[in-house]
C-alpha cells in the first residue's frame, strides 16, 4: 500500500484492493491477468541446469520481466508439443473433452481454499489448459472461439499456466470427488512439461534432478560425504542404544537393495526416520545393502517431464541388478512411491532379473509386487508385527501423542491406508485421527508437494497448508496431539515449517522413527532418550 | 453473455422450427430429413470420438485409489474404490456409473461452528443430477413406445410406474417433472451460485437450456395441445422402418420438439455431454491398482532413456569411493 | 462503557460480527467469498473458520467493560492467517479499525450525544485493540521468518547451493591438474 498523502487521511482505511489481484475482478476469469511479485513464484531455473539437462530455450530470466525471452515460434513449440501429448496420454484427451464443470471439485483443493483465488479452482485450473485445447484443436472452438470456450496461445495465458502449475502440488484430492475422476495432476503434469518445451521451469526442481541424475541423489551428496553423513548417524545411534551399526554400501550379493529419500540421510527430522530404519533392520538381521549411485529414492523427474521421470529412475533397476540382489526395499516418501508404484514397472521394467519380494524373517511372499519387485517398508513392517518378529515397547513413546497424516500419493495413487495405521497401533500407546474429511483418500497435501517446497514462497506454503494445519490443530486442542507422524520425506520437510508456523507444540516424525524408538534391540543400554535426544518419559531427571 | 446467447440460439431454433412445421415442404426437411441426418451425425460423432480417444494409449496405469489397496492377506481391501482386478474395476464402474459415487462422495463434518446447514449443496448437486439422469433416461425408453412395434415389454411398464400418481387424463408422468425441476435446479445453480457461474461457459448454459426447451415442447403437446398420436406413431414407426410417411395435420409444436431434438442428437458428440461416452474411459477409475503385481505396457515407452550409467558415476567418483572403501568394479 | 451502550452492541452482534467477516471475506474475489462465508465446516473451510471465530473473540473483548486481555486463542488465529497472506501490514491490520464505522451504522446512533462519551470510549478501545493486534501481527511475521531460518538451518538450501556439485568438483580438479 502506498504511503497516503495527508489529504486521504481523512478517507476511511478500508480501501484495499483485492488479495489477489488488486482489485476485485468484474471481468470473466480469461481477461484476467496474473501479476508476478516476489514470493508468490518460484525462483526459475539457472541457465546452467537448465543447459545440463539440454532442455530447450537455456537462459537468465524473471517470471517479474514483461519479456520472458521465449524463443522464436514458441506457440508453435506448445501447440505441437499439446497435439503430441493429446497422442500420448489418453487421460489427457478425455480430460480436456468431458469435464461438465459441474463444480464439485471447486471447494476441495488446499491451495484454492488457502487462498481463494479461483483459479486455483481444480476445474479452471484445466480450464487453462482446456481454453487453448478448444480454440486450435475443436472444431467447436475453430469455429466460434471464445463463444465456445476458447482463447489463442498468448503470452499471458502462458504466464497464467506458470503461475497456477507451480500453485498445484499435484495431490489428485480433487480427482477424488470429480464424477468423472478427472485428475488435475495430470493436466499439471502436461502443463510443465509444455512449459519445458520453451525453456519455463523452476531452480527447485531442476537443480535437484540434476543433482540426482549425476551424484545419484538430490542433495548432491557423493558417496563418501554419504557414506560419512549416515556414519554420524550411527554414531547417535550407538550413544542412545549402545549398539554398533555398520550398515554396508554398494555390496554385491545382499539379499535386498534399501532404498530411501537422500534427505532421510542428511536433514532433520528425514535423519531419525532413517536412524529407524537402521535399528529395524538390524534388529531382525536382515542382509541388505545401501547404495551411493542409487542414493535417492525420490524423483523430481515426476515434476518435471516423463522422459527425466524415467532417466533417474532407471538407476534403481540398473543398481539392483549390478548388485544382484533379490529384491528391493523403499523407504518412506510420497512422490517416491507414486512412481514406483504406477510407473516403474512399466517404463523400466520387467525386472525379471529379481525375485518375487519374501520376507526373510517371516516367509511372507509380497504377491502384490510379484512384477515390480520393490515393497514399501511399511507393508514391510507391518508383516514383521503381525507375525510377532519384532520386541516393541510403545511406552518408549509414551512422551507423543500422534496423529496420522496420510500423504496424497500413498493415499491416492496406492491405497496405503491401514498399514501405517496398523504400525502406529504398536509401536504407540495412543494416536488419534484427524477429522474424517481430512483423511484417507480425503486427505489434504502439506501444501508444498511436486517441487514447491522452496523457501522464496514460504507465505504461499503457509497459506495452502493451511486446510492440513487447521485439522492438526484441531487434534492438537481436543486431543492434546504433538506429534504428526507420515510416510513421506517431503512432507517431513515440508510439514516441520507448517507446523512451526501453526501449531508449533507439534512436531514431525516418520513412522519408522517411532519404530526405531520403541525396538527393544538384543543388548542394548537402558535407553534414557529417543533417537532425538529428548529424555524418555520418566527419565526426565 | 454467456447465458443470453445460448439463450437466443435456442428461441432461434424453435422459431425456425415452427415456421418450417407450418410450411409443408419444410415439414418433411423437418420431420424426415433432419431426424435422420441429427440422427446419422450421433451415431458417427459419437462413435468417432470415442475412437479419437481410444487412439490415444494409456501410457501408465494411473487409478485414483480411495480406499485401502490390495497388500497383505490380513489387510482388509477396499474393493470397490480400490479395486485390483476387472471384476473389481467393473463394480467401481456400476457405482459410477449408476450411482454417481464420486459425486456422492460426501465430505461429512465432524464439528461444526455454527448452525448446522452444511453440506446440503454438495448432495443436493448429487440428488438433482441422478434425478436428471434416471428421468431422462425413463423419457427415452418410453418414447420407445413411438418407434417400435411390437412395443418392448417393459416400456407400458415403466409407464405404468411413472404414472402411478394419477392425475387427469392423459395421465401425468412422474418423471416429466421430476426431470423438469431437476433441469431448472442445474440451471439455477449455474446462475445463483457465484464460483459456478464464474466457472460456466456458454456451452453449459446451451444444452440445459435446449433439454429444458425440449422437455417444454414434450409436456405441451401431451398435455396442452393434445396433438394426433396416431399420426405422430405412423411418422416416427415409418422413420424407424425406413419407409418414412409424413401424415398431415401433425400440430406444428411437433415440429419444434423434433427440430430440437435434432440439434440435440447432432449436438451432443460436439460438446462436453460426451461425458456420456468419456466416464467409460476415463484411466482414473476404470483401471485396477495393481501395477505392482501386473505389469503395464505402455506403447511409445522409449528404450533409448538410460540413466547416467554406473560406469560413469564410479568413474567420476572412484578414488573418494576407494578412500571410504566403498567397493569399486575397476580398481 | 455504560451497561447501556454494551447492552444495544449485544443486541446487534449478530449483525455486527457478519458485517465486519464481510470487511475481510469480501476482499476475496466474490467466487470465494461466498464458500467462505456460507460453508460451516470448519475443515472444509479453515480461513472463513478463522476468520469467524477470531472476529467473534475481539468483539467479545471490546464490547465488555473487563480486564480481559486482547490476545485470545481465535484471534491470534486469525493474525497468524493475516500474516501470510499477499497484503501489506497496514492492510492486514486494517479490519480493527473498520468496526468502527460498522457499529456506528448498525446502532444507528442518531443522536449522538446520549452516547457521546460511551462512543468516545468504544473508540479508545478499538485504537489500543489495533495497536495490540499489529504486535501481534508482526510477533507472526517474526515468527515466520524463523521458520524460514530453521528450515535453512536443516541443511537442505545444499540442494541449490550452486551448480551439480559433481560438476563443480570436476571443475576443481581441471583447476588442479
Amino acid at each position: 500500500m502506498a504511503i497516503p498523502k495527508a489529504e486521504e487521511l481523512g478517507v476511511n482505511v478500508a480501501r484495499e484492493p483485492s488479495l489477489m489481484t488488486g482489485a476485485i475482478p468484474k471481468k470473466e476469469w480469461m481477461d484476467n491477468p496474473v501479476e508476478f511479485k516476489e514470493g508468490n513464484f518460484c525462483y526459475p531455473a539457472k541457465q546452467s541446469i537448465v543447459e545440463y539437462h539440454k532442455f530447450p530455450n537455456p537462459r537468465e530470466w524473471s517470471p517479474t520481466d514483461d519479456d520472458w525471452k521465449l524463443p522464436d515460434g514458441w506457440e508453435d513449440i506448445i501447440l505441437n508439443g499439446l497435439k503430441e501429448r493429446l497422442d500420448k496420454f489418453r487421460s489427457l484427451k478425455v480430460f480436456m473433452d468431458i469435464c461438465v464443470r459441474c463444480g464439485a471439485c471447486a471447494d476441495k483443493c488446499h491451495f484454492f481454499l488457502g487462498t481463494g483465488d479461483p483459479k486455483n479452482m481444480p476445474v479452471l485450473r484445466a480450464e487453462l489448459l482446456r481454453s487453448v485445447y478448444r480454440n486450435d484443436f475443436t472444431t467447436a472452438g475453430k469455429l466460434l472461439g471464445k463463444l465456445a470456450g476458447g482463447r489463442p496461445m498468448t503470452v499471458a495465458v502462458l504466464k497464467e499456466w506458470f503461475m497456477y502449475s507451480y500453485q498445484c502440488t499435484e495431490c489428485r484430492r480433487c480427482s477424488v470427488f470429480c464424477p468423472y475422476g478427472i485428475d488435475t495432476a495430470e493436466v499439471t503434469i502436461i502443463l510443465r512439461e509444455l512449459l519445458h518445451l520453451v525453456g519455463v521451469g523452476t531452480n527447485w526442481i531442476l537443480e535437484p534432478a540434476a543433482n540426482s541424475n549425476r551424484t545419484g541423489n538430490h542433495m548432491g551428496l557423493q558417496p563418501h560425504t554419504l557414506k560419512d553423513n549416515a556414519g554420524y548417524l550411527m554414531d547417535d545411534i550407538e550413544d542412545i542404544t549402545g549398539i554398533r551399526i555398520n550398515p554396508s554400501w554398494n555390496r554385491k550379493g545382499a539379499e535386498v537393495l534399501f532404498i530411501t529419500p537422500s534427505a532421510d540421510v542428511f536433514a532433520e527430522p528425514g535423519i531419525y526416520t532413517f536412524m529407524g530404519y537402521m535399528l529395524l533392520f538390524e534388529h531382525i538381521g536382515l542382509d541388505y545393502t545401501l547404495s551411493t549411485y542409487a542414493s535417492e529414492g525420490g524423483n523430481f523427474g515426476l515434476f518435471t517431464n516423463n522422459e527425466l521421470m524415467k532417466k533417474l529412475n532407471a538407476k534403481m533397476y540398473a543398481e539392483a541388478k549390478r548388485l544382484g540382489v533379490k529384491w528391493i526395499l523403499g523407504g518412506e516418501c510420497g512422490h517416491m512411491w507414486r512412481v514406483l508404484h504406477q510407473y516403474m514397472d512399466t517404463m523400466n521394467g520387467p525386472a525379471d532379473f529379481l525375485e518375487v519380494p519374501k520376507s526373510p524373517i517371516t516367509n511372507t511372499v509380497f504377491e502384490n509386487a510379484a512384477s515390480t519387485k520393490m515393497v514399501h517398508i511399511s507393508e514391510f513392517t507391518a508383516d514383521l508385527i503381525k507375525n510377532n518378529k519384532l520386541k516393541l515397547d510403545p511406552m518408549r513413546n509414551a512422551h507423543r501423542t500422534p496423529t496420522w497424516h496420510d500423504s496424497c500419493n500413498p493415499a491416492r495413487a496406492m491405497g496405503l491406508l491401514d498399514e501405517p495405521r496398523y504400525i502406529l497401533d504398536h509401536v504407540v500407546p495412543k494416536w488419534y485421527e484427524m477429522p474424517e474429511n481430512t483423511i484417507r483418500e480425503k486427505t489434504f497435501c502439506c501444501g508444498s508437494g511436486t517441487g514447491l517446497n522452496t523457501g522464496e514462497i514460504m507465505e504461499l506454503r503457509m497459506r495452502s497448508g493451511l486446510p492440513r494445519a487447521n485439522a492438526v490443530k484441531h487434534v492438537e486442542e481436543k486431543f492434546g496431539v504433538n506429534t504428526l507422524s507420515c510416510v513421506c520425506a517431503i512432507d517431513r520437510a515440508t510439514l516441520t515449517a507448517l507446523v512451526d508456523y501453526w501449531t508449533p507444540n507439534v512436531s514431525v516424525t516418520g513412522l519408522s522413527e517411532l519404530v526405531g524408538n520403541a525396538l527393544i534391540m538384543d543388548g542394548e543400554k537402558e535407553r534414557e532418550t529417543d533417537l532425538r535426544f529428548a529424555p524418555l518419559e520418566g527419565m526426565e531427571g | 453473455m454467456r447465458v443470453l446467447y445460448p439463450f437466443v440460439a435456442v428461441l432461434a431454433l424453435i422459431l425456425v422450427a415452427f415456421l418450417g412445421g407450418k410450411v409443408t415442404g419444410l415439414q418433411y426437411m423437418l420431420g424426415v430429413v433432419l431426424p435422420y441426418l441429427a440422427f446419422g451425425v450421433f451415431i458417427v460423432g459419437f462413435c468417432n470420438r470415442v475412437m479419437q480417444w481410444s487412439k490415444s494409449p494409456v501410457p501408465f496405469r494411473i487409478p485414483t485409489t480411495c480406499g485401502q489397496g490390495k497388500s497383505l492377506p490380513w489387510i482388509k481391501q477396499d474393493r470397490l474404490d480400490c479395486p485390483n482386478n476387472k471384476l473389481e474395476v467393473v463394480g467401481r464402474m456400476i457405482l459410477e456409473i449408476f450411482a454417481f459415487r464420486s459425486l456422492f462422495r460426501n465430505t461429512r463434518a465432524e464439528v461444526h461452528d455454527g448452525p448446522k446447514l452444511v453440506y446440503g449443496s454438495s448432495k443436493s448437486l448429487w440428488l438433482f443430477a441422478i434425478l436428471f439422469h434416471y428421468a431422462f433416461l425413463v423419457i427415452v425408453l418410453r418414447h420407445l413406445r413411438l418407434f417400435t412395434e411390437p412395443i418392448p415389454f417393459f416400456v407400458p411398464l415403466l409407464e405404468m410406474g411413472d404414472g402411478m400418481m394419477q392425475m387427469g387424463v392423459p395421465r401425468l408422468y412422474a418423471t416429466d417433472i421430476v426431470f423438469l425441476a431437476a433441469i431448472a435446479f442445474l440451471f439455477l445453480r449455474r446462475v445463483s451460485l457465484r464460483h459456478i457461474r464464474y466457472i460456466s461457459l456458454p456451452a453449459d448454459y446451451f444444452p440445459l437450456i435446449l433439454i429444458f426447451a425440449i422437455g417444454v415442447t414434450g409436456l405441451l403437446m401431451r398435455y396442452y395441445y393434445r396433438v394426433d398420436i396416431t399420426a405422430i406413431k405412423q411418422l416416427t414407426a415409418g422413420l424407424a422402418s425406413f419407409s418414412p410417411i409424413l401424415p398431415a395435420g401433425i400440430h406444428p409444436i411437433f415440429f419444434i420438439h423434433v427440430t430440437l431434438v435434432c440439434v440435440l442428437m447432432a449436438y451432443f458428440p460436439f460438446s462436453k455431454l460426451m461425458h456420456l461416452g468419456g466416464v467409460f474411459l476415463s484411466p482414473t477409475r476404470n483401471m485396477s491398482n495393481n501395477s505392482r503385481s501386473v505389469r503395464h505396457i505402455n506403447p511409445w515407452n522409449d528404450p533409448a532413456i538410460k540413466p547416467h550409467s554406473y560406469a560413469a558415476y564410479e568413474d567420476e567418483f572412484r578414488e573418494f569411493m576407494k578412500d571410504a572403501e566403498i567397493p569399486v568394479e575397476k580398481e | 462503557m455504560g451497561n447501556e451502550f454494551e447492552n444495544l452492541l449485544n443486541e446487534k452482534k449478530k449483525e455486527i460480527l457478519s458485517a465486519w467477516e464481510d470487511t475481510i471475506l469480501g476482499k476475496f474475489e466474490k467466487d470465494a467469498f461466498i464458500i467462505f462465508k456460507q460453508q460451516k465446516d470448519q475443515f472444509a473451510n479453515p480461513i472463513g473458520h478463522k476468520v469467524r471465530t477470531g472476529l467473534e473473540e475481539l468483539f467479545n473483548v471490546l464490547s465488555e467493560s473487563s480486564n480481559r486481555e486482547v490476545r485470545t486463542p481465535n484471534l491470534e488465529e486469525l493474525i497468524k492467517l493475516r500474516a501470510v497472506q499477499d497484503i501489506s501490514a497496514s492492510n492486514a491490520v486494517s479490519f480493527v479499525f473498520q468496526l468502527k464505522d460498522i457499529v456506528r451504522k448498525e446502532l444507528q446512533i442518531k443522536d449522538m450525544t446520549n452516547y457521546y462519551k460511551d462512543w468516545l470510549a468504544f473508540e479508545a478501545r478499538i485504537d489500543a485493540a489495533a495497536l495490540a493486534v499489529f504486535d501481534m501481527y508482526m510477533a507472526s511475521r517474526e515468527q515466520l521468518h524463523k521458520v524460514r531460518y530453521t528450515e535453512l538451518q536443516a541443511g537442505r538450501d545444499i540442494i541449490t547451493k550452486g551448480g551439480c556439485p559433481s560438476a563443480l568438483m570436476r571443475q576443481e580438479q581441471n583447476k588442479k591438474a
